[in-house]
Formats: structure tokens, sequence, C-alpha cells
């Protein structure tokens, strides 16, 4: 049966724990939380459907409305805090209330677009953060990625077609040539010196990373490779898990979507961290 | 603000109650009946608006999530109207117990709107009924189901599926099992296909505040079958709420004028 709870500073935070169907020892719990200004249930319910599946699967969920956002007010300290920092002042909060509750010292984040960032912030701040998954968190476009980009709408039009077997030779063989932040007009994130060196200290800690990009967004990331091309050589790609699932949109419209997010979500987590996995604490 | 759940433990719902703010006793509380999927998700701040207004004008109220939606209990495809209005009625009965008030003015939004429409038959604490943009037309409203579940899909990905559109328009089965990202059962389906102006029991004796657009011609027709009786009052709206756009695009969450005439018909 779930449980309403309420925590943090006034205990004015509001949350909805799913507990795990089955206990085991030092199972990590999963903290699921706002995306934009979509209330706790998550866009399209996902995360009411996600925090169930990850309870059946033996792991307690807590889905939760961080300050200001659903249920819960804005912060009595809010005045000169910014949004990233009250998420995870909000997100200990969580944690330490599992902590004190039911003696659950390890968590997985699952963080969809805003919630990507701030669960990338707090992953680094708290080693409690053993598991951090990223869907369509940040993104950091190569020059290939501006040639799919171009090539995937001349593709969507109709009348391509018969120029589509040139066209595919041709992109084949474009080098993933660096491309700086400026230049790519991408959205505002760490420069990718920052993220590398954060994501490799993040594996290096043993905490589990997962970066999962849709098909919203053509613009910034477009390829399965791109990952691995922009920081190519980097410590954290032997040891951390990256896939591009263009068949998923940004907020799940679709009930196919969010099943495959889902299960995807649900067969990572337990991989990790299931009964038979052990407690290994970063895989790909 | 309290958080709870209620209802039996086969049909858990979940449930905020938001006391008077300076714990007075009152005889009014209020009932916040949610819409359909979507609209549901995009009414909730407003929803949250309202109810904190309104306690910290000395009335109780109440917002709840039906069985298979929201926080509640149940898969998506679990949800029916039939269930529903006994949702409503569970709640209301919650929400007499909580408060100690002993009358009620249901809110319903939307497909809510029915719902709170039939909730109210025999329910003898329910003084007044305020239906904003209520569907009354259940054909209609599945056609606009199936179309925003389209352009929802053709905003979400870059590249849309020129497929889609030509299954909305050549095959009237597809995007049937579900709107927006929000499962429909047959059953579901079926009952709101049915929705006419007769699905609105309006009882007698119980004030109706219909909020809509006065361009809004199928809610024009059906209030003209009786807006002669007593008190049944027409409260046009300029705004148009957009109850299917996905959170991220550039439209109001809270319309002031909305929220404006909600309280108003609430404290009337």
């Amino acid at each position: 049966m779930e449980r309403i709870v309420r925590f943090g500073p006034g205990e004015r935070l509001l949350g909805v724990v799913a507990p795990a169907a089955h206990a085991a020892p030092d199972q990590p719990a999963c903290l699921l939380f706002n995306a934009g200004v979509v209330h706790r249930i998550g866009p399209h319910r996902l995360n009411v459907k996600l925090a169930r599946a990850l309870a059946a699967r033996g792991f307690t969920a807590l889905r939760m409305d961080l300050s200001g956002l659903g249920d819960s007010p804005v912060s009595a300290d809010a005045a000169g805090v910014n949004s990233t920092d009250q998420a995870v002042a909000d997100l200990r909060a969580a944690m330490d209330h599992l902590e004190r509750s039911e003696g659950i010292r390890r968590f997985v984040l699952f963080g969809l677009c805003s919630g990507a960032r701030h669960g990338y912030r707090l992953a680094q701040v708290d080693s409690r953060v053993v598991g951090l998954l990223m869907f369509d968190g940040y993104v950091y476009p190569t020059f290939k990625t501006h040639v799919m980009r171009r090539l995937k709408r001349f593709r969507a039009l109709p009348w391509s077609a018969v120029l589509r077997k040139p066209i595919d030779w041709i992109v084949r063989r474009q080098p993933a040539h660096q491309v700086s932040a400026v230049e790519s007009d991408e959205p505002v994130q760490p420069s990718p010196e920052e993220f590398r060196a954060a994501m490799d200290a993040l594996v290096a800690r043993g905490t589990a990373v997962y970066t999962l990009h849709s098909g919203s967004f053509v613009r910034y990331f477009n390829y399965a490779e791109q990952w691995h091309d922009k920081f190519r050589g980097a410590a954290f790609l032997q040891h951390s898990r990256h896939d591009y699932l263009p068949e998923l949109d940004h907020t799940l419209s679709t009930v196919a979507a969010q099943r495959k997010l889902i299960a995807t979500v649900g067969d990572w987590v337990q991989g990790l961290f299931g009964a038979s996995a052990g407690s290994k604490a970063s895989s790909t | 603000m309290t958080p709870f759940h209620f209802g039996s433990s086969e049909r858990t719902l979940f449930g905020l109650f938001h006391p008077a703010a300076d714990g007075a006793p009152s005889d009014v509380a209020a009932l916040l009946c949610n819409p359909f999927g979507q609209e549901a998700v995009r009414g909730h701040r407003l929803y949250r608006v309202l109810a904190d207004r309104l306690a910290g004008s000395g009335v109780p109220v109440m917002r709840f999530d039906y069985f298979g939606t929201g926080d509640s209990l149940g898969e998506d495809d679990a949800g029916d109207l039939d269930g529903w209005v006994a949702d409503t009625r569970t709640a209301l009965q919650e929400l007499v117990r909580r408060s100690g008030s002993r009358r009620v003015v249901c809110v319903g939004a939307r497909l809510g709107a029915v719902i709170v429409a039939r909730a109210a038959v025999g329910m003898s604490a329910i003084a007044k009924l305020v239906l904003w943009d209520p569907v009354v037309d259940g054909a209609a409203y599945l056609a606009l189901l199936r179309t925003s579940h389209v352009q929802t899909l053709e905003l979400a990905y870059s590249l849309p599926d020129p497929g889609w559109r030509s299954a909305l328009a050549h095959d009237p089965q597809a995007f049937t099992d579900e709107a927006m990202g929000f499962g429909m059962s047959p059953t579901l389906r079926r009952q709101v296909g049915k929705i006419g102006a007769h699905s609105f029991p309006l009882p007698p004796g119980v004030g109706v505040d219909v909020i809509a657009r006065a361009s809004d011609e199928a809610v024009q027709t059906w209030f003209r079958t009786f807006e002669t009786q007593p008190a049944r009052r027409f409260r046009p709206l300029d705004h148009s709420f957009d109850w299917t756009a996905e959170e991220s695009r550039n439209t109001p969450l809270v319309p002031a004028q909305a929220l404006a005439l909600l309280t108003a018909s609430i404290r009337d």
C-alpha cells in the first residue's frame, strides 16, 4: 500500500512512497521528481507508473514535488536560492527522510529534462546517490549531429526517397568533429570539459550512470554514437550506459513509449541492484 | 493542506483537504472534481490555487483523484465514468466528514462536469454545481481527443510521422485506446461516446452555474434547454483555457479570469 509522506523543513514537501514488493537488505530506493511544472505524477502519469513498476521489482520508489511545484509550497528560505540548489536541498531532504524512516542509505535518481540536471548536481555532492539516470538531460552535439539533422530532415521529405542511397553513402563517411557550445547554439549546460570531469568522478566513485536521449531533439541529439564521438577516450564511457531511443519522445506521450521507458529503466535498475545482481555499483 | 488516502482498500483514492484558514466552522465546503487525462494535468495548478484561495477565505476544500488517475490506485484503463461518479460521492462524504460543513459546492471541469452532475443525484448535501467548460457532446469530445493526440505527437517529435495524420483521417480505430498518453478502456470510450444533453440530471433546488465561452455553441445550445429553470446561470468566460496543451507550451496555467469566475461562483 502506498504511503503519503511529508518531509523536509517544516514537513512541507509532499511525496508518495511505493514500498518495495519484497524487501531486501541494503536495496537502494528510487527518487522520481518533477519534470518542468508537472506535479509529482509526472508527464502523462509516468512517475506513478514507473514508481509502481519499480516497487513491483523490489525497489522502494518515492515520487515527490519539489519546492514550489505541485502540492509542495515554496521554501521559506527561497530568497536568493536558485532552482537547482533548492531542488538539491529538497532531494537531500527526501533521502534523509527515507534513511531515517526506512534505513535506506542508497538512492537511484530518475531525472527527466530539468530533473536530469537536478539529479546530475545532486549526484556530485551526495555519495548516497549510487545510480543516476538522466533522460533528455544535457546534450553535446558534434559536427556529425548537424549533418545528421539536415539529412534526417531531408529524408523526411517524400521526394527524397530517390536520393536516399547516395546520401547514406556520403554520411557514413562523415567524421565526427567537435563543435563548441557557442557555435552549436545548444541549451545552457556545463562545458563538455566540466561534464566529462563530473561524469568521470561519478563513475570513479562507483555511481552507475545512464544517459538516455529521445527523438524529440534532433537538432541536438540524433544518432546513437553521438556520446562516444563527443567524449571519445573519456573514462566514464567505459563505465556507464548511453542510449539513443528515437522512438521515445521527451514527455512519453504514448502508452507504448511509457511502457518502453519503464521496462528500460526497470531492467537497468534491476540489473545493477537486484538481488541476483548483488551490489555492483556501476555497469554499462 | 492535508493529503490522505480514502475509500475502500480495493478502490483507494488520493485526496487533499484544505481546511478553512481561520479554523472556524463553515456551513459550505467545496469539492473540486477533475477533468480527464491531460486536461486534469493542465488543471492541477489552477485547482491548487483555487483551493488555497477559498480556504484562505474560510471555505474548506477537497481535491481528489478518481480511481485509475493521478495518485489514486489503479491503472489508466481501470477508470470508467460510473466508477468515477461513485468516487465523487465517496469524496463528497469524506469532505462532509472532515469539514463538518452541511452544504457542498461541487466544481466539475470538462468531463468532470458530467461526473458531478450524475454524482449529485440523491445527494442532499450538494448545494450547488459549478460546471466549467462542460463536455456536452461525447462523440465530439472523443474526436477532439483523437485529434489532440495526433497534435501532441507532432509537437513531441522533431520529425513527425505523416502516417499519423493519414491514420487519423482514414482509420476510425486509430488512436482510440489512449488520449495523449492516458489509456482509455473500451468501456470508458463507450460511456463518453453516449454523453449528450441528457447526461446532466440537474437536480431541482440545486443551483447550477455554467462557466464557458459565450461562443461555445454546443454548450449554449445545451444551456438553453434548462436556462429558464430556477437557479440556473451562465457565466461567460472570455479566456479559452488550453486544456490539452503540454505543460511546456506557452499557455497560462492559472488564467486570472477563470480563477475569478470559479471563486465567485463557489462563494455566491
